[in-house]
Parts: structure tokens; sequence; C-alpha cells
């Protein structure tokens, strides 16, 4: 008794010996005209979305090195002394009658 | 124009419609006319060829500023054509009512006159008459055109594992899942219209 396997393997067989019968297909010269007048309707502009689209696929690419330097502002940050500035806006918001904010602002 | 196109590398040819020079693209149709429709030719009715190869060309041209190793201008040109037949078919299956009728008796016959055949020499045969090509084309049809495409590129052309992920642009672990699965959607297909075959492995 032959395997089902076998069986469906002879099927494939088969279907790969008709697959590689199909039609050659030919185009004339009416078809390259006819493409390269397609080709030559694109817009420059059609072809330079297509750049954006590789800017795009570049800018995804520096995302870790964003990343790094998102980090590294993070830590200058939290090292910098904010007291200053925030004695400053408290003074501002206090004393508002006295101090301008062109005084603040050194103006 | 031909003199120019043997002396002048696809890379050459790429950098020269990217510099806007549109017509240096005919170089790149007149060289890979021959290999577009070859592809086309095995996916898709013959009726639809000419008009999807234009459709390959006018999307290679479009995608041209994102092809990263334009020394493998032919690999990534033959993945458009097989995306494009995956579309062509996705496009049928929508406009088209999807009338699922089955095997014809003649049709029926012949696959289980196929799988019953103990002569090599009618078994060699039986390829030639045209109940083979219908009871093909009626399978693919039933599957869906991605099955469709992954059964024609590695069990029907024998391309490589690795080839025919690169044609689909899918992972070859991901190529290897969905040859397993529509090969057994075929054999369940088939096997169910053979009166006597009916097991499913």
């Amino acid at each position: 008794m032959k395997s089902i396997r076998y069986e469906f393997d002879r099927l494939i067989d088969v279907f790969r010996r008709v697959h590689s019968e199909k039609n050659a297909a030919v185009v004339d010269d009416r078809w390259q005209l006819e493409v390269m007048r397609r080709i030559r309707n694109i817009e420059p502009a059609e072809l330079r979305a297509n750049f954006l689209a590789m800017f795009e696929e570049f800018i995804w690419r520096l995302s870790p090195v964003t990343c790094v330097l998102l980090i590294a502002l993070a830590i200058i940050l939290m090292l910098t002394d904010f007291t200053s500035d925030n004695e400053i806006f408290s003074l501002f918001l206090n004393n508002s009658d006295e101090i301008s904010l062109g005084e603040i602002l050194q103006l | 124009m031909n003199d120019h196109s043997r002396t002048l590398s696809d890379e050459d040819i790429i950098r020269r419609i990217l510099d806007g020079d549109v017509n240096a693209f005919e170089y790149l149709l007149k060289g890979y006319q021959g290999h577009v429709l070859g592809i086309l030719k095995r996916h898709i009715p013959f009726v639809h060829v000419e008009e999807t190869a234009q459709e390959v060309f006018i999307r290679a041209y479009r995608a041209l500023p994102t092809l990263k190793h334009r020394d493998r201008f032919k690999q990534w040109l033959s993945s458009i054509a097989v995306r494009t037949c995956q579309d062509f078919w996705r496009k049928q299956y929508r406009s088209k009512e999807k009338t699922i009728s089955d095997l014809t008796d003649r049709q029926q016959d012949w696959l289980k006159q196929v799988l019953d055949e103990q002569s090599e020499h009618s078994f060699n045969e039986s390829w030639k008459q045209k109940e083979a090509r219908e009871v093909l084309d009626w399978a693919l049809y039933q599957l869906s055109p991605n099955d469709r495409m992954i059964l024609e590129l590695v069990y029907l052309e024998d391309h490589s594992v690795k080839e025919a992920a690169e044609l689909m642009g899918i992972s070859i672990a991901n190529l290897k899942v969905r040859s397993f699965r529509s090969r057994k959607k075929l054999n369940k297909l088939l096997s169910s219209h053979s009166t006597e075959h009916g097991r499913v492995s």
C-alpha cells in the first residue's frame, strides 16, 4: 500500500511539471515605450518622497544614540543646581511689586 | 543604447537615474524585462502578465532610492515582482466573487487516476492532460495569496527556503512554518476531493 506522503509527492511532481510548462510571455517595443512613458510621467516629487522614506529609515537607526544623549542630558540636569532659579522664581512671586521680570532676566 | 548598457553596470545606471536621468531606466528595463516576465508568467494568468510587468518596473523605479545594495538589483527586482504577483491575487480575490466551485467529475477522475497510477509511463503522461492544469489552478485558487505564492516558490519551482524568504520579504523561520501549513492545506484540499484518497496526513 502506497503511503499518503508518497501519493502527495507524486501529485506535487505532476504539478511541478505543469507549472514549468506555462507559456512564455514576450513583449514588444510598444510595451517598453508605454513603461517609459509612464516612468517619465512620474513627478520627481514622488521620487523625492521616497528619499524621505529612506531618511526616516535612517532616523530610526539613530534612536539608540538619541536615547543615550537624553540620558546624559538628564544626568547633567540632575547634577545642575536648580536652587538659584527656584529662589528667583519664588522671590518674583512673593515680591512682584519690587522686582520686575526685566530685573530678573537682567534686561 | 545597447552598447552603452553593455558597458554600464547596474550601479552606474542606478546612479544616473537617481541623478535625474530618467531615460537611463530604459537600460534596466531592457536588461531585466525577460527576467521579470519569466517570474510573472509562472504566478499569474498569461493575459495579465504584460500589465503586471509594467507595474513591477514602475514600482521598482519609485522605490529605487531605497535600494541599499545596488549590486543586488536583480534579486531586489525579483522580490518586487513576487510581491506584485501577491498583490495581483489579493486584488483578484477582493474584486471577484470567489466562486468555490467544486472539481468536475472529469477533474476528480484525473486526480484519482494520478494517485492510483501504477505504471510509471502513464504517470509521466498524466501531467500533459489539460485536467492537470485545471486541477492545479483550482487548488491554488482555494488558497490565500500568501499560501499560493509559498507553494509555488518552494514546491513547484524548487527555490531554497532562503531564496523564497528573500523573495517574499519574510524570515526563514516564518517561511518554514508557512510552507508547512500551506502544504498541509493543499494536501487536505486534494485528498478530500479524491474519493478513495480522502485521508489527510
